[in-house]
């Protein structure tokens, strides 16, 4: 069959599922779904280079219309690619082998906010800034802030294992899974156990949550939130350097007086966000902010954490890096189209995961690894108990594209290798998509086997999500 | 070693060069004392003479190298392999249903690496609790994970059974506990998961693993998040005009971000006797035998004669009792302990809690694990007990308790509380005990109150187990518990152990 003839084919099938108006296959539609925010995405997109087109893109309203899509693409043995709202940041969206994008923002009902269980259960297209807003117009909070949370949805941070930046309080988007619903390949749909905890075999939902749309669909998930906190402490510190910085986020940790947000900001970093955070003229950032239900609670965490860090050397700057922090923290996300309109540069950033002890030794490693063809500068931005997230934001220039793309791609290896080297974790919360495919084989070693293994078993044609995770195209 | 052996000789030689001649057996004395566990079942069924499934060979493996060859072969010849720890399972998780192979871990009990900076631990599946927990506090720290089994429970069997402590409230499950685990799988290769915090790199492999009862892989080493030990640690007992108050308030704790160590609440029945059983041991210290503890036991050996028809005493408890006893402990940093301690009572007092002051809480606290080791006296009186332990959210709870005390009133005594909470929901521990004239009346009686009980759980939309895990015992109703994800479990059971040799007939796969 001709790549047209496939392309009729999945648009008839659609139209006789859905209806027309729930499908498109316009060539304008056609091209924005076929990337995502990957950096070198945007080279691809000023040579006006187009490529990895979808066939046609449908938009499910409930559950038993995604099953009879997956149903039928199984039996016509057609990509589907679940797509939420396009804001990662690692190709995991790209139908590299065309077929269709299951596009799921008209699944966006927030079906329950249950005062008495804390919990929400909310379509899998919510954007993440509408649920929020509700939940805070009831008295909750879902707790879980990306960056990107104006442009991300509810399933799309299940599928990529997504951190929001209060997660050293509320966890990280795993953490807060009640259960899920959803379709696996073969069109049977699930739904998973409303329950606060069991001992019922292994934790299925933490087997699909992470899973980047690779083994199944999901549609819909029951999530806890919190109560809506009435106040918040803030408080900036200045230290000499990253090590003294660090010990005292470490510290915080393991005394039961993390905040709900805890940020270090190496020098570089500090001098890039000083005019924006008010930091101090040189040394280390470092930010807390307690917050909670229990406002007393935090209020004494906070009273005990400030001190904490003042004996361990850590200089008061008052309330307002803190409060810039807070005012301006999705602020990022929104503005890296000003850096890459540039024609010769590209930005991009890199999170990885690593215990106390080998915190230092990576972030040192990976620093001058990455400086060698670029600008490099971290912050330590999600802070648990036996380690942290390092947050690097690279920055690389070249006036020939090619190299440009080498270049960006040497600094990935740089922070990569280096991870791999240590034992840490080449992702914290981005995820893998396409471009970490190779590392992550390196990283889970048998376990991507054991994975692949039970893909072919769930998936054997292959239509979910094709080429991500560091999957084969087609499993034989 | 004498004596005849199904395993082909071949088999056993091959197994002797691996593990060396001292560390496996197949004496009728071993394979009798590992053809069970803590199965109340097979208690019965042994009490009568009916010897339950032995393994044919038990083998005690004394590193992760000698794991991965023992399972090759037994790959290689096809021979059922069943994990164990220290056999205190209760659903029948590690009994030999086809014979086969027991790999013992016991001799895996080395802590290999403590990482004080990070607070982890990777400790090796043979472990067994109390003494791991000693080895830490003497270092300073503490696991926070305290089943009542601890003296005859293993980490690799806590792992592989989502184990929960008493303190789980705090410190979280044994799944909150793990940061990796290393894993043979059934062709003999091995998985190190990473040793990072978090990480977004797919599907959790952890969770591949824990909760998977042997059916996957044998997890032969685990790392877990350590705790400072506690600073300070404060007591508190209340008790509630009722039921329903007392769960108010465990939730109101919950969701106020509260993090009790110890949060306990026992039903009318149980309240009704622990405070019989404790003035008992008050009046007459010098009876303190088995029927002056409080619980299930004093209650079953009070109501031996009315045993034979529970339905009427369980209807005469139920009508009378109304009081609901609490427990509470807080620990950690002294500040904080005393915040929450402060912030508790608040809670309760406002719901209509009788504040009953330390000593309930104390007591205890010096009685905890006592419960795992009575049981056995019990069944040589001709009765048998169990408990059964679910879970499910708040709003949901009491439809859950009620469901399921009807369900089980008919056939044994019951009585139930509520130990591990969280701000979505609870967990209800059922403790039953009950009779029949014959073994055959009992044994029909015991499969009743599971039937009806689990039967009342699905329909109530519980979930069929909170922390023992499924075995054998509930293995039937696996299915619908899945809600149509059990084509994941299938197909990880497909991908891992093509040839079924791993624990079969468990987790109903």
């Amino acid at each position: 069959m001709s790549v047209d003839d496939k392309i009729i084919n999945a648009i008839n099938l659609l139209n006789s599922l859905l209806g027309k108006n729930r499908v498109i296959s316009d060539q304008t539609s056609m091209l924005i779904y076929s990337r995502d925010i990957f950096m070198p995405g945007y080279l691809d997109l000023r040579e006006g280079k187009i490529q990895n087109l979808p066939w046609a893109a449908c938009f499910p309203e409930n559950i038993e219309e995604v099953a009879k899509v997956v149903g039928r693409a199984q039996e016509n043995r057609i990509p589907l690619i679940a797509f939420g709202a396009g804001s990662g940041v690692l190709g995991g969206t790209v139908p590299v082998t065309g077929g269709i994008m299951v596009d799921l923002k008209r699944m966006h009902q927030i079906r329950n906010i249950n005062p008495t269980n804390l919990t929400v259960e909310v379509e899998a297209g919510v954007m993440g800034e509408d649920l929020e807003r509700a939940l805070n117009e009831t008295g909750f909070t879902l707790g879980h802030f990306p960056s990107s949370i104006y442009c991300s949805t509810v399933g799309g941070w299940l599928s990529t294992r997504s951190a929001g930046q209060l997660s050293s309080k509320y966890g990280k988007i795993e953490d807060l899974v009640i259960s899920l619903e959803g379709v696996l390949a073969d069109g049977s749909v699930f739904h998973t156990r409303k329950t606060p905890r069991s001992a019922t075999g292994p934790d299925l939902d933490q087997i699909l949550v992470g899973s980047e749309g690779t083994l199944g669909i999901i549609t819909s998930a029951l999530l806890a939130i919190s109560r809506l906190p009435e106040k918040k402490f803030s408080r900036g510190f200045r230290f000499e350097d990253v090590p003294s910085g660090m010990e005292a986020m470490r510290t915080l940790t393991q005394k039961e007086l993390v905040p709900a947000a805890l940020r270090l900001y190496d020098p570089v970093d500090t001098g890039f966000n000083r005019q924006k955070l008010s930091g101090p003229e040189s040394g280390c950032l470092l930010i807390a902010v307690y917050q909670g239900a229990n406002n007393e609670q935090a209020e004494l965490k906070a009273r005990l954490g400030f001190m904490r860090i003042k004996e361990m050397g850590g200089k008061d700057l008052g309330e307002e890096p803190g409060e810039k922090w807070y005012e301006h923290r999705y602020a990022v996300s929104y503005q890296q189209s000003k850096i890459l309109s540039q024609p010769n540069t590209l930005l991009d950033t890199i999170e990885v995961s690593v215990i106390w002890k080998d915190a230092l030794e990576l972030y040192q490693k990976v620093i001058p690894g990455i400086g060698k063809v670029g600008l490099a500068m971290a912050h330590f931005s999600h802070a648990w108990r036996e380690g942290v997230c390092v947050y690097f934001s690279i920055l690389v220039s070249d006036p020939d594209p090619e190299i440009l793309r080498q270049k960006h791609l040497q600094a990935w290896q740089a922070a990569m290798e280096p991870c791999l080297t240590i034992g840490a974790s080449i992702s914290h919360h981005h995820g893998i998509g396409r471009f970490r495919s190779e590392w992550l084989k390196k990283e889970l070693g048998v376990g991507h086997e054991l994975l692949q293994k039970l893909k072919s078993e769930l998936d054997p044609a292959g239509i979910f999500n094709p080429e991500k995770l560091g999957f084969s195209a087609k499993n034989e | 070693m004498t004596g005849s052996n199904p395993l082909a000789k071949g088999v056993l030689e091959m197994v002797s060069g691996i593990v060396g001649k001292g560390n496996w057996s197949f004496a009728p004395a071993q394979l009798l004392s590992y053809s069970r566990d803590l199965w109340t079942r097979k208690t019965m069924e042994m009490q009568a003479g009916k010897l339950p499934a032995p393994p044919h060979l038990i083998v005690w493996p004394e590193s992760t190298e000698q794991v991965q060859s023992l399972l090759r072969l037994a790959d290689q010849a096809q021979i059922p392999v069943i994990p164990m720890g220290a056999g205190s399972g209760v659903c029948g998780g590690t009994i030999a249903l086809r014979g086969g192979i027991i790999i013992d871990l016991k001799k895996m009990d080395r802590i290999r690496n403590l990482d004080r900076t990070s607070m982890i631990a990777e400790v090796e599946a043979g472990k067994i609790g109390e003494i791991l927990e000693r080895e830490l506090n003497q270092l300073g720290f503490t696991l926070g994970h305290f089943p009542s089994s601890i003296y005859c429970s293993a980490v690799g069997g806590w792992v592989a059974t989502r184990s929960a402590g008493q303190l789980s409230s705090k410190y979280g499950k044994i799944e909150d506990m793990v940061v990796s685990l290393e894993v043979v799988l059934p062709d003999g290769r091995l998985i190190r998961t990473r040793t990072v915090p978090r990480s977004a790199t797919g599907p959790s492999l952890n969770h591949i693993f824990i909760g998977s009862e042997g059916t996957l892989g044998i997890i032969t080493s685990a790392t877990l998040r350590l705790w400072e030990y506690p600073k300070a640690r404060e007591f508190q007992g209340f008790r509630f005009p009722d039921l329903h108050q007392g769960l108010e308030s465990i939730r109101e704790m919950m969701q106020s971000e509260l993090k009790p160590a110890v949060i306990r609440l026992y039903d009318p029945v149980d309240t009704y006797f622990s405070s019989k059983g404790i003035i008992e041991e008050k009046a007459k210290p010098k009876k303190i035998g088995l029927f002056a503890k409080r619980g299930i036991i004093h209650l079953a050996q009070k109501t031996l004669p009315y045993l034979y028809h529970p339905a009427l005493p369980n209807r005469f408890l139920q009508s009378r009792a109304k009081a609901s006893k609490m427990i509470l402990i807080f620990e950690g940093e002294t500040e904080l302990a005393a915040l929450e301690h402060k912030q508790a009572k608040e809670i309760c007092l406002h719901a209509g809690g009788i504040d009953t002051g330390e000593w309930p809480a104390r007591n205890w606290w010096k009685h905890r694990y006592k419960v795992s080791y009575t049981m056995s006296k019990v069944f040589d009186l001709g009765f048998f007990v169990d408990t059964i332990e679910v879970a499910t959210l708040w709003d949901n709870l009491e439809n859950l308790y009620y469901s399921m005390q009807e369900a089980i009133s008919k056939h044994a005594l019951v009585m139930a509380h509520f130990s591990h909470a969280y701000p979505q929901g609870c967990s209800i521990y059922f403790s039953i005990a009950s009779t029949g004239r014959t073994l055959q009346d009992r044994l029909a009686r015991y499969d009743a109150v599971w039937e009806d009980a689990m039967e009342a759980c699905m329909k109530a939309g519980g979930a069929l187990s909170h922390h023992h895990g499924i075995g054998i015992l509930k293995a039937k109703w696996m299915e619908r518990e899945s809600g149509g994800a059990a084509p994941l479990l299938k197909g990880l059971k497909k991908a891992l152990d093509p040839n079924g040799i791993m624990n079969p007939g468990k987790l109903g796969i």
